[in-house]
C-alpha cells in the first residue's frame, strides 16, 4: 500500500494544475469554492485533481464550520523524493521513444 | 484516466535499489529485440535530444556492450555493460557504468547492477528493472545526471519543497 500511494505522488506532481493547486494551498487553506475560481479550468476538474492529490495525501480536507477547507499536507510533501523524479522522466522518456519503434519493427 | 503506458518508480526501503516498470503494447519477441539488438538500442536507448552509438555489444553471458553518448553541446561518455546472467526471453542481468572511449570501466565512477525481466501478457508485455547502486552517493550521482537530461519543469516545485 504505502509502496502505490508513493507512485502515485510522482503522478500527482507531474500535472502543472495540480502542482499550482499545491502552490496555493502552501499559501492559506482554501475553500473548494475559493480554490475553483482560480482556475480558467470547470469547477468539476479542479475538484478532480483535489481528488488525486487527497488520494496521496498530499492535500487533507477539515471541516471548519460549515465549510470545508483544503489544506497541505506538508509532512507528505517532505517525504518526496525529489532525485527520483528526474530519473523516472529519464526512463519515461526512453519508454516513450521504445514505443515509437516498436510499430516499426 | 491515462492511455499511456505509465511508468512506475520505487525506491526500496532498504539498501539502495530503485525498479521501475512499464508495459508495453507490444508482444515479448518485438521487446526482447529491442533490448538485445544494438541497432534497435541505439534508436531508443538514449532520451532525444541526445543518441548513443553502440561501438561492440556481444549479448552473451560475459559478454559486454560498449557505447558512446552523445550530448547536444558535443560531450561524450562512454559506457558499458557486462552480461553476466541471461535467461532468454525472460530476463538478464547486466552491471556497467561509465567508461573511457576503449570501453574500460572508469574508476570512481557510479556503477550499478540491473535486473531485467521481462512477463509476457500477449499482446502486451510487462517490464521490470531494478537498479542497484553501491551506496547513496552513487544513486544520487545517477539521479543528478538524469536531472540534466530533463527540462526545468521541476525546478519551481523543487524551490518550493525546500522553503517548506
Amino acid at each position: 500500500m504505502a509502496q502505490s500511494s508513493r507512485r502515485d505522488v510522482f503522478q500527482a506532481i507531474a500535472d502543472p494544475t495540480r502542482r499550482a493547486i499545491l502552490l496555493l494551498l502552501a499559501v492559506q487553506a482554501m475553500t473548494p469554492n475559493a480554490m475553483a475560481e482560480k482556475f480558467e479550468t470547470s469547477r468539476q476538474a479542479v475538484s478532480k485533481h483535489v481528488q488525486i492529490l487527497s488520494e496521496c495525501e498530499l492535500v487533507r480536507q477539515e471541516q471548519t464550520g460549515r465549510e470545508i477547507y483544503y489544506h497541505l499536507n506538508t509532512t507528505k510533501m517532505k517525504e518526496i523524493d525529489k532525485w527520483l523524479e528526474p530519473f523516472r522522466k529519464l526512463w519515461e522518456d526512453r519508454f516513450n521513444q521504445l514505443d515509437d519503434l516498436l510499430k516499426d519493427i | 484516466m491515462i492511455t499511456a503506458n505509465e511508468t512506475k518508480i520505487s525506491k526500496a526501503a532498504e539498501g539502495y535499489s530503485v525498479t521501475i516498470t512499464r508495459d508495453f503494447n507490444a508482444p515479448l519477441a518485438k521487446i526482447w529485440r529491442a533490448w538485445t539488438e544494438p541497432e534497435l538500442l541505439d534508436k531508443w536507448w538514449a532520451p532525444k535530444p541526445m543518441f548513443i552509438q553502440t561501438q561492440t555489444m556481444d549479448f552473451t553471458v560475459g559478454g559486454k556492450w560498449f557505447f558512446i553518448m552523445n550530448f547536444p553541446d558535443g560531450n561524450k561518455i562512454g559506457f558499458r555493460v557486462n552480461f553476466n546472467e541471461i535467461d532468454p526471453k525472460k530476463s538478464f542481468k547486466s552491471s556497467g557504468g561509465a567508461a573511457d572511449f576503449e570501453g574500460n570501466i572508469a574508476p570512481e565512477t557510479p556503477q550499478m547492477k540491473r535486473v531485467t525481466k521481462f512477463t509476457d501478457n500477449g499482446d502486451t508485455t510487462h517490464v521490470e528493472i531494478e537498479i542497484t547502486f553501491e551506496n547513496e552517493a552513487h544513486m544520487q550521482a545517477v539521479a543528478e545526471g538524469a536531472s540534466k537530461g530533463t527540462a526545468a519543469a521541476f525546478t519551481n516545485l523543487d524551490e518550493f519543497l525546500d522553503e517548506l
